[in-house]
C-alpha cells in the first residue's frame, strides 16, 4: 500500500475511534444500562454487549449493577414475645430487579443498603413480637422456628423493597444472635452458678459412690471373720467334746484309778513357790533320814530347803 | 525589535531545519511505528489459561459463547482482542479456597497479660462475638471455611461479593447450629460433628441462591465459654477428676482390705484346726497313758499307788516355796499347806 492510502487509513481509524466512543456504550454482564436523553429516561438497555447512542449531550448513560449482594445489618435490638430482650444481626440477599426504579428511588449502592437496613430492621422488630425466644434458642428442637422466623421477614420486606425501590430481596437470615450487654452479665453469673452446682454435684456423687464402696467392703471383711470365727469355734467345740469323750471312756474303764489320779492332780496344783509344806518326821521321804530308835540323824542344813 | 531582512529568514531557517528534518525522518519512520504499536496492541490480547484456573471472555461486556462448554475457556492457549474490545476474566477451580469466620469469636483485643478479675464482667456484641447456646448459655467460636467454585459463571459473574455471601451464610448456619444443642454438649461433641452439621446447613441454601460455590468442609477451630467463665467451667473438671479419684481411692481401700480380712479369716481357722488337733491327739495319749496304768494297777494295785504316791511327793517338795519338818512325836497332827501357786 502507498502512504496515502495508509495515512487515509489511519485517520479514518483515529475518526471512527473518537465518534464511537461518543456513540457506542456497552454493557456489562448482569448490568442495565439507563439510556436518558436531557435528563429524561428513554430506555434500558439489559442485554450485555455494544449499544447505540445519540453522542453527549444528548443522550447520557448510567450503569446499575444488577449482580446478587449481600447486606449485612446494624445491632439492633429488639424485643420478644416473651419480653425476652434480643440483639440480631441480620444478612440480606438482594439484587436489583427494576433499574429505573432503583436509580430513580435510591441512587446508588450506599443509599440502597441504608434504606434496605432500615426495611430489614423495621421487618424484624414486628416480626420478633410474634415469636418467642424459645424460637430462636431451645434445648427443644421442636420450639425451633428459625426457619419460619426468617421466612416472615422475608415475605415482610419483599413487597415494599420491589415496590418502593425496585429491589428484589432473595433471603434474609440471622447472622448474630445475642443479648443486651446489660443482660450478659446475669447470664454469665447465671452460668456460673450452674457449673458450681455441676461441680457440687460430681463431688457429692464422688462422697456418695466412695463410701458406699467402703462401707461394701467393710460388711464384706465382718461377714469373712463372723464365718471363721464361727468355723473355729465349731472346730473347738468338736474337739473339746472328743477330748471329753475320752476322758469319759477312761472314768468309765478304772473309775477309781481316775479319781486318784484326779486327786493327786489338785493337790499338786495347789502347790506353788509360796506355798509352805510342813512334814512330820516319820513320813516318807524323811523317814530315810531317821534311825531305826527313832532318833535323828544329824541334820544340819537339812531344814530350810 | 526590528525586523531583519533576508538575514533574519536564513537564521530561522538554518534553526527549524533540524527540526523540519527530524519530521520528515519520523513521517518516514510513523508507519512502522503505528504497525509496532499495532502488533502490541493485538498481541495483548493474547494469553494463557493457568492448569487450576479457567477464564471467561467478555466482548464489550457480553459473555463470548453459546453454552457452558464454549463460554468457559479450560487452561491452555486463549486467544482474544485486547482491551477495550474484550476483557478475560480468570477463576480459580479445582482449588479449594479458604475463608475465616471470626464473627462469633472474641475481638482482637490482647487480653494476654489480663488477670482473670479485672476482665470486663460482659460483653458488648458490637465488639466482641459470641453465640447463645440452646440452654441459654454463652460460646464464642472460630471457624474455617473450605469451599470451591462449581460454578465458575455464576461466581464470576452473577455475584458481586460472593466470599462476603458465604461468610454470612455460614456463619448463620453455624449460630444455628449451636443455638440448637446445650453447651455441655456443644463442648463435649467432635468438632468435627459440628463442623459436618454447619456445612449440611449452609449447602442448601447455597444451592437454592446459585452462588456457585461448594463448601468442602467446615472446621472449627476453637470453641469455648469466654475468658470470664473460663474458671468457673474449668472447676467442674476439676470436680469430676477429683470425684473420680475419691472413689479410686476407696477401691484401693476395698482391695487392700477384702484379702487381708480373708487371709486373717482362713488363719483363724486354721489355727483352731491345729490347736484342736493337738488337744485330741493330747486327749489321746493321756488315754492311752491311762489304759496302760490300769492294767497295770489291776495287776498290782498297791505298788501303783505307792509308785504314784511318792511321784507326787517328789513332784510337790520341788514345787513348794519351802517345806518344814516337825518331829514326829506330835500327836494329831496334820500336814496343812499355807500359800499357793502365786
Amino acid at each position: 500500500m502507498n502512504r496515502d492510502t495508509f495515512r487515509l487509513g489511519l485517520g479514518l481509524t483515529t475518526l471512527v475511534v473518537i465518534l464511537g466512543s461518543a456513540v457506542a456504550f456497552t454493557v456489562r454482564e448482569e448490568h442495565t444500562a439507563l439510556v436518558t436523553r436531557f435528563g429524561e429516561l428513554v430506555r434500558t438497555v439489559d442485554e450485555p454487549g455494544l449499544h447505540w447512542k445519540l453522542p453527549w449531550p444528548v443522550e447520557r448513560t448510567q450503569s446499575v449493577d444488577r449482580r446478587t449482594r449481600v447486606l449485612e445489618t446494624r445491632h439492633s435490638e429488639m424485643l420478644t414475645r416473651d419480653k425476652k430482650n434480643v440483639v440480631l444481626v441480620s444478612f440480606a440477599l438482594w439484587r436489583v430487579a427494576d433499574a429505573a426504579r432503583f436509580a430513580q428511588a435510591v441512587g446508588d449502592a450506599a443509599g440502597a443498603e441504608d434504606k434496605l437496613d432500615g426495611l430489614v430492621t423495621d421487618a424484624k422488630i414486628g416480626v420478633l413480637g410474634r415469636y418467642d425466644l424459645s424460637a430462636l434458642v431451645s434445648t427443644d428442637a421442636a420450639l425451633l422456628q428459625a426457619e419460619a422466623v426468617e421466612a416472615d421477614v422475608l415475605a415482610a420486606v419483599r413487597a415494599t423493597a420491589s415496590e418502593r425501590y425496585g429491589i428484589e430481596v432473595i433471603d434474609v437470615g440471622f447472622q448474630r444472635l445475642s443479648l443486651p450487654a446489660d443482660n450478659i452479665e446475669a447470664v454469665f453469673d447465671q452460668m456460673r452458678a450452674e457449673r458450681r452446682k455441676f461441680a457440687d454435684a460430681y463431688r457429692a456423687a464422688g462422697e456418695r459412690d466412695a463410701s458406699a464402696v467402703r462401707a461394701d467392703a467393710d460388711l464384706e471383711v465382718a461377714r469373712a471373720l463372723a464365718e471363721a470365727e464361727e468355723e473355729a469355734a465349731r472346730i473347738r467345740g468338736e474337739a473339746e467334746a472328743e477330748a471329753a469323750r475320752i476322758y469319759a471312756e477312761a472314768e468309765a474303764a478304772d473309775p477309781e484309778l481316775f479319781d486318784f489320779l484326779r486327786r493327786l492332780e489338785t493337790l499338786e496344783a495347789m502347790v506353788g513357790d509360796q506355798t509352805t509344806v510342813i512334814l512330820q518326821t516319820d513320813q516318807s521321804p524323811f523317814d530315810l533320814l531317821t534311825n531305826d530308835d527313832g532318833s535323828d540323824v544329824r541334820t544340819v542344813g537339812v531344814d530350810d530347803q | 525589535m526590528s525586523l531583519k531582512g533576508p538575514d533574519s529568514a536564513a537564521e530561522l531557517e538554518t534553526l527549524a531545519r533540524p527540526l523540519v528534518e527530524l519530521g520528515g525522518r519520523l513521517v518516514r519512520w510513523t508507519p512502522w511505528l503505528v504497525g509496532l504499536l499495532a502488533a502490541v496492541w493485538l498481541g495483548s490480547g493474547v494469553s494463557s489459561v493457568a492448569q487450576n484456573e479457567v477464564a471467561l471472555v467478555l466482548r464489550f461486556g457480553r459473555l463470548v459463547g453459546e453454552g457452558e462448554a464454549q463460554q468457559i475457556r479450560r487452561p491452555g492457549l486463549l486467544l482474544a482482542w485486547p482491551a477495550p474490545i474484550d476483557r478475560v476474566v480468570r477463576v480459580p477451580v479445582e482449588r479449594v479456597l479458604e475463608l475465616e469466620l471470626v464473627g462469633l469469636d472474641r475481638g482482637e483485643t490482647d487480653l494476654a497479660g489480663v488477670s482473670l478479675e479485672s476482665l470486663p464482667t460482659t460483653i458488648d456484641p458490637t465488639v466482641d462475638g459470641y453465640a447463645l447456646t440452646a440452654d441459654r448459655n454463652v460460646l464464642q467460636t472460630r471457624a474455617l471455611v473450605r469451599y470451591s467454585i462449581a460454578d465458575p459463571i455464576a461466581y464470576a459473574l452473577r455475584e458481586q461479593a460472593p466470599e462476603q455471601t458465604l461468610e454470612a451464610l455460614a456463619q448463620a448456619a453455624l449460630v444455628r447450629v449451636l443455638a440448637a444443642a446445650p453447651v455441655d454438649e456443644l463442648l463435649r461433641s467432635r468438632r468435627e460433628t459440628l463442623g459436618r452439621q454447619v456445612r449440611e446447613r449452609v449447602q442448601p441454601r447455597l444451592d437454592a441462591l446459585g452462588l456457585g460455590l461448594r463448601v468442602e468442609g467446615v472446621e472449627l477451630i476453637r470453641i469455648d465459654p469466654p475468658l470470664q467463665l473460663q474458671r468457673a467451667f474449668d472447676e467442674v473438671e476439676i470436680a469430676r477428676i477429683e470425684a473420680a479419684r475419691t472413689v479410686q481411692q476407696a477401691l484401693a481401700y476395698r482391695a487392700l482390705e477384702l484379702p487381708r480380712a480373708e487371709a486373717d479369716a482362713r488363719r483363724a481357722v486354721a489355727d483352731a484346726a491345729i490347736g484342736s488337733r493337738e488337744s485330741v491327739a493330747r486327749a489321746r495319749a493321756a488315754g492311752q497313758t491311762f489304759g496302760a496304768l490300769s492294767a497295770e494297777a489291776a495287776r498290782a494295785p498297791e505298788v501303783v499307788e505307792q509308785r504314784l504316791l511318792e511321784e507326787a511327793r517328789a513332784r510337790v517338795f520341788e514345787a513348794a516355796g519351802s517345806t518344814k519338818w516337825v518331829p514326829a512325836d506330835l500327836e494329831n497332827f496334820r500336814i496343812t499347806i499355807s500359800g499357793g501357786k502365786r
